[in-house]
């Protein structure tokens, strides 16, 4: 089983690819920070779609809650913990 | 005023006062084709933010739309462009397959919501606008193979009529090889990326009445006045010859004129005057107006 440093390591591999964050490297990205916000990554709306996208396909993670989408997308360390414990795949 | 301008092509990229700089090995080295290799780095010392995650459509006209921007100013040019006119035959068609394929292929849950937001052509105009902050007039022109031109066109109007004072205007083709084959099926038509943004300036004369928007077919004559041989290239038919005619001018100046005498004739002359060591040179060109 994959080690929560494994999962944040391979999230940030993804958001990088997904979101063509051409300049980052996963070790760039501190898994503490905000994904959204001025004091953050500074992802938008659309970014937070492809997010849900990304757990959906690669971890078998469905987000219907917008809600819960606010709490599980915080950064990179919340996404990693909820899918240490949801994952499907 | 034609104050400044820039192309983006197989071979490079160019400015009209500056000479071409051929891709680096990491654009030429992409697996697709040229276009589908573009980084924010190819155009910028500091990239927006937002570049890596824009169509190759996009990624295109911001990074052209940059480089005329510079060559303006760097030819001293003040004005800043209040607006945008783009032409377009294929427009986001690349992006549409590239987002319904894996939709089509493997069902919805593989739809990218990124790439989803890409779907229209006047989204690659959006992003110069905010990249640029141009919040004066903009539009995107699909009109068949001379949309590029037909562009040119439309800006001249809306400068001759006071819509705008200057305006960034040419065409942006993207298609990466897959989808080059796919159009071009059976024909030989020379389907390839290519992107040509000119920065236009109204020149202190009468305001003219805009021209009619709807334009189809062009043809390019010499100045001597003999027909030459259309390009072959889609959308961007005549960019090439008509950037090879403004390169001439060195950094004499170029304007750019359009004129209809008959009123509603079946034919928009176009006028292309470059000046260098102070003998002026006319050049001209037509699009056909559409006639239904």
């Amino acid at each position: 089983m994959e080690a929560q440093q494994d999962i944040e390591h391979r999230l940030k591999e993804l958001l990088i690819e997904a979101l063509g964050f051409e300049d980052l490297t996963p070790e760039e990205i501190d898994a503490e920070t905000p994904l959204f916000g001025e004091d953050g990554l500074g992802l938008d709306s659309v970014d937070a779609l492809e997010l849900v996208m990304i757990l959906d396909k690669h971890f078998g993670i469905l987000i219907e809650d917008p809600e819960m989408g606010k709490e599980v997308l915080a950064s990179i360390r919340v996404m990693a913990e909820y899918v240490l414990n949801h994952r499907k795949k | 005023m034609i104050s400044g301008g820039a192309r983006v092509g197989q071979d490079g990229i160019e400015t009209l006062h500056e000479a071409l700089i051929p891709w680096d090995s990491e654009v030429e080295s992409s697996t697709d084709s040229w276009v589908s290799g573009l980084k924010g780095r190819t155009f910028f010392a500091t990239p927006p933010p937002r570049f890596g995650r824009m169509d190759p459509l996009s990624k295109l006209t911001v990074g052209c739309a940059h480089l005329a921007l510079k060559d303006a100013a760097a030819a001293g040019s003040e004005s800043v462009p209040e607006g945008i006119v783009l032409g377009s035959l294929m427009g986001c068609l690349m992006t549409d397959i590239h987002y319904y394929t894996p939709v089509c292929d493997k069902g919805l849950e593989h739809a990218g919501p990124l790439l989803f937001s890409y779907t229209l052509p006047n989204v690659a105009v959006g992003e110069v606008c905010r990249e640029f902050r141009l919040f004066g007039p903009n539009t995107v022109i699909s009109c068949g193979e001379d949309s590029a031109l037909a562009a040119l066109v439309v800006a001249h109007g809306w400068l001759s009529s006071a819509r705008a004072s200057t305006l960034l205007a040419g065409g942006v083709e993207a298609v990466d090889t897959r989808v080059a084959e796919l159009c071009r099926g059976d024909s030989n038509a020379d389907i390839r990326s290519s992107a040509f943004l000119f920065q236009l300036e109204r020149r202190d004369e009468p305001l003219q009445p805009a021209l009619p928007m709807m334009i189809e077919g062009a043809s390019w004559f010499s100045p001597s006045g003999f027909s030459i041989e259309r390009s072959a290239d889609l959308g961007n038919t005549g960019m090439k010859r008509l950037w090879e005619t403004l390169k001439i001018g060195g950094r004499g100046f170029r304007t750019i004129d359009v004129r209809d005498k008959e009123g509603y004739a079946s034919r928009l002359k176009i006028f292309i005057d470059t000046e260098k060591h102070g003998s002026t040179t006319r050049h001209r060109t037509q699009v056909k107006r559409a006639t239904y």
